[in-house]
């Protein structure tokens, strides 16, 4: 057994002999550091939510704040993380600590009621506070979603508090300035991030590996093909926590760096598996309009700091929210195998619930979106609550309209069939014909009876058809009062 | 200073310990030798458990034990619910082998970790000889039967006026009729905090880390069911991570779990998941009301008639009283009938939640009353202004302070309520339609029976007040602090508050919004008696300069003693320079004695304004306008988050919230944070919270009334009358999702 070693406010720390299946939650309230908390263990409610040093956007390293009941605490050997009790300076002894600056704005500012959640969303708030670039976006007005020092409210949207009403935690957010010039963490971001390392931790016959390279690792999925794959956990995570699974072999994919480039190439742009989808959103920086749309829908910050591309496309969910975007945009998945790679059109993907044409020892490297993007697209998920909801039904639309006539059109659909789904019939009454009120009304009625929705306690199916309908409706009255106006 | 004290007030004197981690929930204690319970839960609705297959959980590293019916604790039965022992359900854990709702505790594993623990947990096997529950609500409505009594009334109560034979005769002869039926579903708390719980067993008996809105009732009830002497078991709840009602009563995990630590000779933690809390712990019953409102055609009520079922637990015990605590007495009309009915059903306990009875109640009346004065083509604001009460009706007594009116008229002004258009569905903004709706809100000015708080003044200069009661995040602490500072005149940080303690002053416990109104009051009257005592120190110990004074004669202000003569000392001087560490007294609270000539609520009114999207039907609220009639505010920082979280509650119920039970097996199918959903950050708009100050000094000393629930009341009622008057379309049936919306 190889130990495996974590670095906490600053300390490191063996993880062994704990379990493989111990969450990095577990590990530190293990460990005396209970200001992290364990809400609902399945990433809704962000109690638990700590930073970690990962590599940076803009910057060698990002703080980034993750739900640490969804992490095994394995998955973090090498890495730094810091909670909230991390987050204060310790005074001398016998006299208080000084607060951290979203700490300070939280207690003055009353975003601290029952106080179970605080914590949480000071890890939350604190990420945020980090962000290299958050002032830049600042302006003295602010708008839905920013305050006035550019924090983007979306950074708390992976935190529930069921006390305060919110509002003083968002006065708090908003009223939080520049890190200062000697602030150790904000220098910390200048710094190359921790390293990925291998790591074999095994304990009670149970092990948790990350290999080196991808050829390795594939080598592992051929000799294990029972081995569960997980890059941020947030699905394994909460099988372990609420469905009681383990497994005998974990393997890790999040730092393979084959699995995390980015490129932008003549026709087409492929994206790693392994990178999050806050990755993904802050490189692109709005170049795919549809993915853009997407990200802030998609489930909560929290869960986009560790949920890839990969991920949601390999658990095969049919109320996943990439799946119809990637259909819209006509991606590929690329699969790599010990004997070779290949790339599948997501819409062959699919093959039944939770199925796909995925072979034991597959992984998913990469996903591809061909170029040109087409110009008209549009994410319309439909959900009980504004954020980190699932979907009751999901319509991705992307189409090219060129002089008044539709030439091409995709739409990709969750949350009406055992898998995302196109929708053949109404893109072949959109092709062709003219972008009007008499083709999109036709298409829609074709459109509302495409798959086979179900009713449970988020929507009824004639709800979720009757939406699939309207969303076509919707856009072509958004895109006819842009054109008119 | 004092101004700066009350009133406008102080930041959460806990929050720095809140903000860093450092504050202490039951589930972060970690003494060592520590072992850790899991439940294992019923999987079956109704039945008998027939055998438990222990030996591959036992066989798992690291566990120690596992109880079951076959291997079970002792706890000991005849344990009566009463004022002071709080079981939440009639039966006790693991004592038989009879399983009464899905996810009923039917073991406990106890391992060296938590992960060998909930591991072990999944390797139990359960054998059960399962019997169908009953477990739809709509279809137990036909069997509902009385409750009995309510609130010292009957269940079904006719306030009739002279020669009306009956409410129905009554609503015949009214010129305009409006109502319905209105439903919703079962509901979790569902704080934050998962209920938790670690047990430690020494010489002087059990210390019981539990997340509690009540320790001493829980201290005695865990005491009555170990067979220990209640003096041998302390509760400790230092901090609690939300309640609202379900960390009101004791569950059955806590007395496993200290029975548990007791066989093992360790200490014992058993932290419930969120899942698990749908089941182990209490939750709101559902509820089937319908209300009748008869008018003239000026608009004044001639008859109101509301009748309700709500479901019960054959657990037990509460179940939501939704006509009683709203249309009895919002109202003045000449006719007034409420009824009240329960359909028993195999159910999980059912318990209080914030707001019970007027939370479904005010739902169902005031949408009513919105439906009343669309028919009326009145102002809804106008409507409740014609028909205002100002006695009880059929009781005849006036309220102690009541300021309802001044809540509509300020709350409309400030809102904006002029600009809406009556008649529905004709404002759009773009693709959105926007509704403007109002309500009101009352909920009772509740004191304890009695209350007890000690203050000590110390010989360091600063002061200590204590008292039983827990702070959940309602600001207990700081009001306790605030309240006993500004009756000694000492700066806030020089008084330090106590609680969640069972061994403290008797105090049952933070709920039924009447922690202010009784452990306020109560430790300012502590604060005076230990003033008091102060001075009596001061005259006869023969060291002090003011020996031999008459205590008449000697004056406390401002953390000072003065006396004939220029004599002058800050007690901490005095006491240090006589001696001694510090003087204390303890005094109380109780509801005064002429209690019966008043009614006691806090009152409010919400307007809020929604926009529904034109092409899905998608809900977005905008913005709340509150305005509270609550007595004297103590806090007005804390009052206000407490006021927000409630009208949260109220978005819930509106939107959001609801247990959904599958008919056939009574299992709770979405029983976790993902699908039972809360509002998110997002969800919450712009809230103008206003507080009236018109202190009622008729209710106590102090003036204050509560203010925990009174949020909560009515604000559902707000959102779907507006969302009636954005669409046209009224939604009786809760939550409102917009596939109700649509059409």
């Amino acid at each position: 057994m190889v130990t495996a070693r974590i670095t906490v406010n600053g300390k490191e720390a063996s993880i062994s002999p704990v379990a493989p299946h111990t969450t990095a939650l577990d590990f530190l309230r293990e460990r005396g550091l209970t200001g992290t908390k364990e809400g609902c263990a399945e990433g809704e409610c962000g109690a638990c939510s700590v930073l970690v040093a990962r590599p940076g956007v803009n910057k060698p390293t990002d703080w980034v704040a993750v739900n640490a009941c969804l992490v095994p605490v394995a998955a973090l050997d090498g890495q730094e993380v810091v909670t909230s009790e991390g987050l204060a300076t310790p005074g001398e002894p016998g006299t208080a600590s000084t607060l951290h600056p979203v700490q300070e704005e939280m207690a003055v500012r009353g975003g601290s009621q029952c106080g179970y959640c605080t914590p949480g969303f000071i890890c939350s708030m604190a990420a945020e506070y980090y962000r290299p670039g958050r002032c830049a976006h600042a302006d003295s007005e602010g708008d839905a979603e920013h305050g006035p020092n550019g924090f983007d409210l979306h950074a708390l949207s992976g935190n529930l508090c069921r006390c305060t009403g919110y509002r003083p935690i968002r006065d708090a957010a908003y009223a939080v300035g520049d890190p200062a010039e000697d602030d150790p963490l904000a220098r910390r971001r200048e710094q190359a991030p921790p390293a990925p390392v291998a790591t074999e931790y095994t304990q009670d016959g149970r092990t948790f590996l990350r290999k080196d390279t991808l050829a390795e690792t594939l080598r592992v999925l051929s000799e294990r093909p029972d081995a569960v794959l997980v890059a941020g956990s947030t699905d394994w995570g909460v099988e372990v926590n609420i469905r009681s699974r383990r497994a005998d072999c974990v393997v890790a994919l999040d730092r393979l760096s084959e699995l995390r480039e980015l490129s932008v190439e003549s026709d087409h742009i492929e994206i790693g598996a392994a990178l999050t989808l806050t990755e993904i959103e802050r490189r692109l920086d709005g170049e795919v309009p549809l993915l853009a749309e997407l990200f802030p829908q998609f489930a909560s910050r929290l869960i986009r700091n560790s949920a890839t591309l990969g991920g949601n496309l390999g658990t095969g969910s049919p109320i996943g929210d990439s799946p119809p975007v990637l259909l819209a945009l006509e991606a590929s998945v690329v699969l790599a195998h010990a004997d070779g790679e290949r790339e599948v059109p997501l819409a062959d993907y699919f093959t039944g619930y939770r199925q796909s044409v995925r072979r034991p020892g597959e992984l998913i490297r990469a996903v591809r979106v061909p170029l040109p993007l087409s110009r008209v697209t549009a994410f319309h998920k439909i959900a009980k609550r504004r954020f980190d909801d699932i979907s009751s039904v999901a319509v991705a639309f992307a189409l090219d309209i060129e002089d008044g006539i539709v030439r091409k059109a995709r739409i990709g659909l969750g949350g009406v069939a055992a898998t995302p789904i196109r929708a053949r019939a109404a893109e072949e009454a959109l092709e062709g014909r003219p972008w009007s009120a008499e083709t999109t009304e036709a298409a829609a009625a074709l459109l509302q009876a495409e798959g086979t929705p179900m009713s449970d306690h988020r929507a009824s199916a004639g709800y979720r058809s009757a939406m699939l309908g309207q969303s076509l409706l919707k856009l072509y009255a958004q895109t006819t009062e842009a054109v008119s106006s | 200073m004092t101004a700066e004290i009350l009133g406008r007030g102080r930041a959460r004197v806990e929050g720095p310990a809140k903000v860093t981690g450092a504050a202490k929930y039951a589930a972060d204690l970690h003494p060592s030798g520590l072992a850790y319970g899991y439940l294992v839960l019923a999987t079956v609705g109704r039945g008998t458990v027939t055998a438990v297959d222990a030996e591959a959980a036992l066989a798992s590293p690291g566990v120690l034990a596992v109880y079951s019916p076959f291997n079970p604790l002792k706890l000991y039965g005849g344990i009566v619910h009463s004022d002071q022992s709080f079981l939440g359900q009639n039966w006790l854990p693991l004592q038989d082998a009879e399983v009464r709702h899905h996810g009923q505790i039917v073991g406990l594993v106890v391992a060296d970790t938590f992960e060998q623990a909930r591991r072990g947990a999944a390797l139990v096997r359960v054998v059960y000889d399962a019997r169908p529950p009953v477990a739809d609500f709509a279809a137990a409505l036909p069997n509902a039967v009385s409750p009995g009594p309510i609130n010292g009334e009957p269940d079904v109560l006719d306030l009739l006026a002279p020669g009306v034979p009956s409410i129905e005769a009554a609503l015949a002869a009214a010129p305009v009729r409006a109502g319905g039926t209105y439903t919703q579903p079962p509901k979790n708390p569902v704080p934050l905090e998962p209920h938790a719980t670690v047990a430690v067993w020494d010489q002087a008996g059990l210390t019981l880390h539990l997340g509690t809105q009540a320790a001493m009732p829980s201290a005695l009830t865990v005491a009555a069911a170990l067979g220990q002497d209640p003096a041998r078991v302390r509760v400790l709840s230092e901090h609690v991570g939300g309640g609202f009602g379900g960390k009101l009563y004791t569950w059955a995990h806590p007395l496993l779990t200290a029975a548990a630590a007791q066989a093992l000779g360790r200490p014992v933690k058993t932290v419930i998941t969120h899942e698990q809390m749908f089941s182990v712990t209490g939750n709101r019953t559902p509820v089937h009301q319908t209300v009748e409102l008869g008018a003239s055609a000026d608009g004044a009520l001639q008859a109101v008639k509301h009748e309700a079922v709500s479901g019960l637990s054959t657990s037990g015990l509460i179940f939501e009283q939704a006509a009683h605590t709203t249309s009895r007495y919002l109202y003045k009309a000449p006719n007034i009938h409420v009824a009240q009915k329960v359909a028993m059903l195999d159910a999980p306990p059912s318990t209080w939640m914030r707001a019970p009875g007027e939370e479904p109640g005010s739902f169902a009346l005031e949408s009513a009353m919105d439906e009343l004065a669309a028919k009326l083509n009145l102002d809804p604001v106008e409507l409740r202004l014609r028909n205002y009460s100002t006695v009880v009706p059929g009781r005849g007594v006036p309220w102690s302070s009541k300021h309802l009116d001044e809540c509509y008229r300020l709350g409309a002004a400030r809102f904006g309520w002029n600009r809406r258009a009556q008649r529905p569905g004709s404002v759009r903004e773009g693709d959105w339609l926007i509704g403007y709706g109002m309500a009101s809100a009352a909920y009772p000015g509740n004191q304890f029976p009695y209350t007890m708080a000690k203050v000590r003044l110390r010989a360091d200069g600063g002061a200590e007040v204590s008292s039983a009661t827990a702070d959940l995040g309602t600001g207990m602490r700081t009001v306790l602090s605030s309240v006993v500072a500004e009756r000694l005149g000492l700066p806030g940080e020089r008084v330090a508050a106590v609680l969640g303690d069972s061994v403290l002053p008797m105090n049952y416990g933070a709920f039924a919004s009447a922690g202010t109104a009784s452990t306020a009051t109560a430790a300012r009257a502590a604060a005076s008696a230990a003033v008091a005592q102060l001075v009596q120190v001061a005259v006869q110990n023969a060291a002090s300069p003011f020996h031999g004074l008459d205590p008449k004669d000697v004056v406390y202000a401002e953390g000072r003693l003065t006396g004939p003569g220029g004599l002058d000392a800050a007690f901490g001087e005095l006491l240090t320079r006589i001696d001694v560490s510090g003087v204390e007294a303890q005094d109380g609270s109780a509801p005064p004695p002429d209690a019966r000539n008043f009614a006691v609520h806090s009152f409010g009114a919400h307007f809020c304004e929604v926009r529904v999207h034109a092409w899905t039907s998608e809900v977005r609220l905008r913005r709340f306008t509150s305005v509270i009639d609550a007595g004297r505010i103590v806090n007005e920082r804390t009052a206000r988050s407490q006021i927000a979280g409630g009208l949260v509650f109220g978005i819930g119920q509106a939107l959001f919230e609801g247990s959904v039970m599958e008919p056939a097996s009574g299992r709770t199918a979405n029983a976790n944070l993902a699908e039972y959903l809360i509002p998110v950050n997002a969800d919450v708009p712009v809230f103008d919270i206003q507080f009236l100050s018109h202190p009622d000094t008729n209710f106590n000393e102090f003036g204050a009334r509560g203010i925990g629930e009174l949020g909560t009341v009515g604000s559902a009622a707000a959102i779907a009358n507006a969302l009636f008057n954005a669409t046209g379309r009224r939604v009786r049936d809760l939550p409102v999702t917009v596939d109700k919306l649509f059409g």
